[in-house]
């Protein structure tokens, strides 16, 4: 136990510095911050014109349709732009600086990124909340009950996002640009769960999609925000411990089998 | 009658920069292949988007499924060929603040124009194809479809490199303007990308002063789909004025510039 402790003791060093060094990078998260704010701005108004002639669309009332989107957008920007770091560490060799230390990488990667993902997650819901309160009204308050709940499924979907970006990423090892693969990785998030709730395909292609990773990153979390109920819930839950175990097997994977591959210039 | 040898002069000098940097582009043929598909890809995620909206609404505010098309094919081609020609207009606060000017300082053409037209980003080629490709899908192909909409392309182009130039420019004056110039690229992209009349009055005007997303996909939305060509003038009076603006704060600049006495050779 003290071994484990020990060992865990490291990771827990790297998030603390990792979120002190935030400080340094104020400016490029407060423009994070602000593009947060611009993306729900334009979608509020654009949802605020399609709901000027009418009260549902696809089964969802305006102020869910918002707080929807301000809630799947949350999830994505707390784990935006990792897949560039890790791609470009690996491309421009100070991945060996990592590699020859004491420590797992991709635990490592996990607890130097903890730090900015704690501030965007915090940062983006409170902006995301006041936005959506001023111009949509208040959230409903019944999800508070489910608090627990939520926050686990929030952040399954986080892992299973930012694992997947690493697996993507760790490609760099094999390939010579792998930038193209993860915009579109990212684009099936936007469509599959960012953008518009999936209920609003047809049903042929809603019933495919929602047994997606990429449904299960920002699509049922969000659906659970909204709507609660246990079925969703276990349903929501089983298949993120799928998808997260896959996505962490295939990291690992890639990386085992990459570190063999990779070669470093000196300098 | 020098005015007119200057531009020549220009004109040749851009044709050169273009070759070469096209020649370094294909030096890794695979890359390029892949971003530029790559791209192309990920832009087409958001025509299922449009359409989902479309088939459920009909119609928001005065646009129609392929007005957005329209705006889309413009704004990407235009923010395409910006940065295969220009695409250093992304990099030039960083060269700013590096102290990286002194080469061009040095060579017998405006140095504006020979730091934007140094560098091409590869996968801005998807993004010029995807608009000419979209164009050809949903609108009648003709010839003067075609010419009127590669005038429309170069217009918005200039109106993104003079902006995205300014914005960086202000590294001049402000140090670093890195997070600055993000966010004006990241509005002026969002905005000419969405429909205008979803904006309310208040903010209307920011799109025709200070992130012109008007001139780039609005105003040519108005000349092609409606054929209101006397509305090429306001364009073509836009463009110089961004030109104009782009030189100004350039100059203004370049008297604070200090170099970083990097030893570089231009080949």
């Amino acid at each position: 136990m003290k071994k484990f402790f020990l060992k865990i003791k490291k990771y827990i060093s790297i998030l603390i510095v990792s979120f002190q060094s935030q400080a340094a990078y104020k400016t490029d998260l407060i423009a994070q911050n602000i593009f947060f704010a611009l993306i729900v701005f334009i979608f509020i108004n654009l949802w605020n014109k399609i709901y000027s002639t009418r009260t549902v669309f696809a089964g969802y009332k305006k102020e869910d349709i918002i707080w929807y989107f301000i809630i799947t957008e949350i999830i994505t920007l707390t784990t935006q732009r990792f897949f560039f770091q890790i791609s470009r560490q690996i491309k421009d060799g100070s991945f060996a600086y990592i590699l020859n230390k004491p420590y797992n990488y991709l635990l490592y990667i996990m607890s130097e990124n903890a730090g900015s993902m704690i501030y965007k997650f915090v940062s983006n819901s409170i902006i995301g909340i006041v936005i959506g309160y001023i111009f949509v009204g208040p959230l409903n308050l019944s999800f508070l009950i489910n608090l627990p709940q939520l926050i686990l499924c929030i952040t399954l979907g986080i892992l299973i996002h930012f694992f997947l970006q690493t697996f993507i990423a760790l490609s760099a090892m094999f390939l010579e640009d792998n930038t193209a693969f993860f915009w579109i990785y990212f684009k099936c998030i936007m469509i599959f769960g960012i953008l518009i709730p999936i209920d609003v395909f047809p049903s042929r292609i809603f019933n495919l999609i929602k047994y997606l990773p990429f449904a299960f990153i920002t699509y049922a979390p969000a659906k659970l925000f909204l709507n609660f109920s246990y079925d969703l819930f276990y349903e929501t839950l089983l298949f993120q411990i799928i998808y997260f175990a896959f996505a962490l097997m295939i990291s690992i994977f890639i990386f085992k089998k990459g570190v063999r591959h990779v070669s470093i210039q000196g300098g | 009658m020098s005015v007119f040898r200057e531009v020549k002069s220009h004109l040749v000098l851009l044709w050169k920069y273009f070759k070469f940097n096209l020649a370094a582009s294909m030096e890794y043929r695979a890359m390029f292949i892949t971003q530029v598909l790559g791209m192309a890809l990920n832009n087409s995620v958001f025509i299922i988007f449009w359409y989902m909206i479309f088939k459920n609404t009909g119609s928001i505010g005065n646009y129609g499924f392929k007005d957005i098309m329209f705006i889309w094919a413009v704004s990407s081609s235009a923010y395409g060929i910006a940065h295969i020609i220009f695409g250093n207009c992304a990099y030039l606060g960083d060269q700013i603040q590096k102290g990286e000017l002194d080469v061009y300082l040095l060579q017998p053409k405006n140095p504006l124009f020979s730091i934007l037209a140094s560098r091409t980003i590869i996968s801005a080629w998807g993004d010029f194809l995807y608009g000419y490709t979209i164009m050809l899908v949903f609108f009648s192909f003709s010839f003067f479809n075609i010419l009127l909409f590669s005038f429309l392309v170069v217009s918005g182009g200039v109106i993104f490199v003079t902006v995205f130039s300014i914005s960086e420019s202000l590294t001049f004056f402000m140090g670093s303007s890195r997070s600055i110039a993000q966010m004006i690229r990241e509005f002026l992209i969002s905005f000419s990308i969405y429909p205008e009349s979803i904006f309310g009055d208040k903010i209307r005007w920011l799109f025709y002063t200070l992130l012109p997303a008007g001139f780039i996909s609005f105003v040519p939305k108005e000349i092609f789909m409606n054929s209101c060509y006397i509305l090429i003038l306001l364009l073509l009076a836009a463009d110089v004025v961004f030109i104009f603006l782009n030189s100004l704060v350039f100059n203004m600049g370049l008297k604070r510039y200090e170099s970083g006495n990097l030893i570089g050779t231009r080949l």
